[in-house]
Order: C-alpha cells, then sequence, then structure tokens
C-alpha cells in the first residue's frame, strides 16, 4: 500500500511541479499559455508513474484500455503541435481527430459487443470531444489554480468510483493523473503568472473520459451507469465559469460551478457505493 | 349440479397430481436422457462411445487463493466438458477408470467467491478479465497411470490448459476412486503469474490452490 502511495501519487505528483516549474521558466518565452511545459510536465509525471507502478504494459498488443496512456500523451502532443501551428481551424483539429483515434483503440474486439462495439466507440469520442470542449476555453480565458485543483479532485472521485465498480488497477492509473493534476496545481500556486492548465485540458479529457468509458463498459451488464455518466458530466460544470451570467456573478458563479461539480460526483460514488454487494456469504 | 362435483373432483385432483412438477411452459417438454438425469444428480453417467458427459451439475471446479494473513476460497459454476473411457463402465468390482481423455471448458464470468465484492474483484481486469476471456479450456494429451490400490487409481494427466489468455501445458495428478460409481478429484498448484495475472503482486500470493471434483463422492 504504501509502495502504491509512493510511486502513484507521491512520485507523479512531486515530478509534475518540479517539471512544470522548471519547463515553464525555460520555455516561457514565444509560447502563449504554456502549452509545451504542461505537457512535458504533465507526461513526464504520468510516464513515471506509469513505469514505476508497471500496471501496464509499455506498447500493448491490441485494442483495449492499456491505450489510454499513450493517448493522454497523444492528446498533448496535438494539443501542443496545433498551437504552435497557429493557423485556427488546425488549432481546434486535435479536439476530433484525437478522440477518434482514442474511441477505435479503446473499445476491445470482444465477440459479446458484436454491433455494440461501435456503439461504444462513438460514446466514449463523444464524451472525449464533450469534456474537451466544456473545458478548454473555460481554461483558458478564466482558469487559474483553484479550476487545476478541482480537475484533480474529480480525478481522486473518478478514480475512487472506479475502485468501487470493481478494478483496484484502473483507479491506480486514473490517480496518476490526479497525482499530475495537483503537482501542476502546486506549480501555478508557486508561480503565479503560469497558467498551465489550458494545455493539459486534451490529456484530462482523453483520460476522463476513456478510464470512465472503459469502467462502464466492463462493469457488470446489471450495474447502473447513472454513476458513470454523472462522474463524467461532474467536470463539466466548472466549464459554466465562463458562461457570462456566471463570470458576472462572479463568486456566486465560480461556487456554484464548482459545487455543481461536487454535488455531481458525490452522489455518482454514493450511488456506486451503495449498488456494492454488501452480503459476505 | 352436486354429482357433477362430486365426480368431477376426484379427476380435478387426479389430474394436478399427474402434471410433471416441472412442466410449465405449453411447448413439448425436453428430452432428458438417463446421462443428463445421472449428471444432474452429481453422477458420472457413461453414455454412447464410453463419454461421459460434464456439466456444472457432476463437476466441481475450486480454488483457494491466498495473501499474507488470510485466504478465500472461490469456484465456478458453469463448466462443461466430456470424459472418455477406453472402455465400457465395467461391473461392480471390476477395474474402473481407463480414463481416454478429458476435455473441459469453464466460463469464467460464473466464478464465485466466498465474499461477493471479492467476486467482482477477481472478475476485473485486475484479475481474471472475465469480459476479455469468458472461457478458460483444458485438453488433455498424454494419461499414465502412476499407482493402483482398493480400486482407486493414481494418474499424471498432461494437456493444455488455456486461460487468462495464456496457454500452457501442464501435469496434475489425478485420482479416480471406482469404488460404487466413478468419482475423479484433484489439487494442484497454479502460478496466477505464469498465466499473466500478475496484478496485487505482494498483496495476493502468487500460487493458488486448483481443485476438481468429477462425479459424486463414495459414502
Amino acid at each position: 500500500m504504501a509502495r502504491d502511495i509512493v510511486l502513484g501519487v507521491a512520485l507523479p505528483a512531486m515530478l509534475a511541479f518540479l517539471l512544470a516549474w522548471a519547463a515553464g521558466r525555460l520555455w516561457r518565452v514565444g509560447l502563449k499559455r504554456l502549452y509545451l511545459p504542461a505537457n512535458v510536465a504533465f507526461a513526464g509525471a504520468f510516464l513515471a508513474g506509469f513505469g514505476a507502478l508497471a500496471l501496464s504494459p509499455w506498447w500493448p498488443s491490441e485494442r483495449d484500455y492499456e491505450w489510454l496512456p499513450h493517448l493522454s500523451i497523444l492528446a498533448g502532443v496535438a494539443a501542443v503541435a496545433a498551437r504552435l501551428t497557429n493557423v485556427p481551424y488546425l488549432r481546434w483539429s486535435p479536439i476530433v481527430l484525437v478522440p477518434l483515434v482514442a474511441a477505435w483503440l479503446l473499445v476491445p474486439d470482444w465477440p459479446k459487443l458484436n454491433s455494440l462495439a461501435w456503439h461504444w466507440r462513438a460514446g466514449i469520442g463523444i464524451a472525449m470531444i464533450g469534456t474537451w470542449l466544456s473545458l478548454q476555453l473555460p481554461a483558458e480565458q478564466v482558469g487559474g489554480p483553484q479550476f487545476t485543483l478541482w480537475l484533480a479532485l474529480i480525478n481522486v472521485a473518478a478514480a475512487s468510483l472506479l475502485f468501487l465498480t470493481g478494478s483496484a488497477k484502473f483507479a491506480q492509473l486514473s490517480m496518476l493523473s490526479a497525482a499530475a493534476f495537483a503537482g501542476i496545481f502546486a506549480a501555478e500556486l508557486a508561480d503565479r503568472g503560469a497558467a498551465f492548465l489550458p494545455g493539459v485540458i486534451p490529456a484530462f479529457a482523453v483520460l476522463h473520459a476513456g478510464w470512465l468509458g472503459t469502467g462502464m463498459l466492463r462493469a457488470d451488464a446489471e450495474a447502473s451507469k447513472l454513476p458513470f455518466v454523472l462522474m463524467w458530466m461532474a467536470p463539466s460544470c466548472l466549464g459554466l465559469m465562463w458562461l457570462p451570467w456566471f463570470r458576472r456573478t462572479r463568486w456566486i458563479g465560480a461556487v456554484l460551478s464548482m459545487g455543481g461539480a461536487a454535488v455531481l460526483a458525490v452522489v455518482a460514488i454514493a450511488l456506486a457505493w451503495f449498488a456494492q454487494p454488501s452480503e459476505t456469504r | 349440479m352436486r354429482k357433477l362435483l362430486l365426480v368431477a373432483a376426484p379427476l380435478l385432483w387426479f389430474a394436478a397430481g399427474c402434471t410433471p412438477p416441472t412442466s410449465t411452459g405449453t411447448g413439448p417438454s425436453t428430452t432428458s436422457t438417463p446421462a443428463d438425469e445421472a449428471a444432474a444428480a452429481g453422477y458420472l453417467r457413461v453414455g454412447a462411445g464410453n463419454l461421459a458427459k460434464l456439466t456444472s451439475g457432476n463437476t466441481k471446479i475450486m480454488f483457494v487463493g491466498t495473501k499474507p494473513g488470510g485466504k478465500h476460497d472461490g469456484g465456478f459454476k458453469n463448466v462443461s466438458g466430456e470424459l472418455q473411457l477406453q472402455a465400457p463402465t465395467p461391473r461392480a468390482r471390476e477395474r474402473l477408470a481407463k480414463i481416454g481423455g478429458i476435455t473441459m471448458e469453464i466460463e469464467t464470468d460464473s466464478l464465485w467467491a466466498d465474499d461477493p465484492k471479492l467476486t467482482t474483484h477477481l472478475k476485473s481486469a485486475d484479475f481474471f478479465d472475465v469480459n476479455k476471456y469468458p472461457k478458460a479450456t483444458f485438453k488433455s494429451s498424454k494419461i499414465e497411470l502412476v499407482g493402483d490400490k482398493d480400486n482407486i487409481e493414481e494418474l499424471k494427466v498432461t494437456g493444455e490448459l488455456e486461460f487468462h489468455g495464456v496457454k500452457k501445458t501442464i501435469t496434475i495428478p489425478v485420482l479416480v476412486n471406482a469404488n460404487r460409481g466413478l468419482w475423479i478429484s484433484t489439487t494442484f498448484e497454479l502460478s496466477r503469474k505464469e498465466f499473466g495475472m500478475t496484478y496485487g503482486e505482494g498483496k495476493v500470493d502468487d500460487k493458488v490452490t486448483v481443485s476438481a471434483e468429477l462425479g459424486k463422492k463414495p459414502a
């Protein structure tokens, strides 16, 4: 247990902080909103924890959830590349292309899925695009350290849901991104002029929707899908901060959007908690 | 009218009494062979071609997993397969067995454990990953007689076990008890890591004790 916490939480959190802080100072000039430093920090921290925990192969042999870490890195690389080109339509192209690739790679070829595989692919792809779209502009225009912290906490809540619905491995892998976001939050506090969050929204969207989609796909057939849907919706509440009314009302709007996210996450966990089998044979 | 009722009542009672208790539908009743009935009662019954059907009724697959400071029991509810005998079932006092081969298929989603939460966890991607690997199979390739005492044969059965996406040839000790019916049992250890089930190192032991019982144990 202690090993899991050190390697799966403390190590990626510290590494994300150090990398964000250092890379933020190194590459600040010429890059708006620190897309590159943010992704270097996130990818470095995530991969270090991923390698240390050794829960999943570095190169998966077939289509399955094992591609999720790679897809989050791809989302970051695509976001940085699109940002550097500075061409408007190219800037938004990763938001469609990455979820397309992700949806294709994440849904396995199980005979029992049959034609439903395409429904799952569509669902996971749309869920990623939805999370990405709802968070990107708010993160760029009204984001701040509290926004980053809230995303880290939502990752913790999603990890708890994955744990309650059966898989400790998925929960641990999901905690890696929570730890990386916590490190980035600390770097934003340490360097008040730095805005790392917009750069890592693509990776967050891919991982958040990807893990919840995977958890839902593998949950018991009789189990309710509602906790997964509520948890998927939780971070999008933060995007409400970007709407004019929420911006005008300032702290009331912020409290409402963050409160909405918290309520959805808590209800999702409570539903999963009470759905657990309780009798012991 | 009263007379009619007096006549009708016994008829109705008779008709109700004759209704097979298991018949619930309007379609034709299912025809079960003596082998099916024996299997349901837990017995191994040899049918045509010297084959005995293995079903959930006559075959039990169980396992014991250990961890530092504890252990858990589990098993599989849905099993099917065939046991091939080299000769027809002999009569009493005659040496039985002469097993020619065995094939078995286990539905991994039918897994159970001694704690329902553990059942869910064992079915997940952390362990059996039942969505990805819905079946486990065993097919014997070689059967050797090691010993024979009091109608109890000791065999060494070699075969291919495919489980968790990994195929491996294993050899297991098997006891065949031929006293009053046929009862086959085995207990052996498997390394879960060798079958790619690596999650929980340090928290869950690598070796899992697997046991199987085919047929009904003589009283």
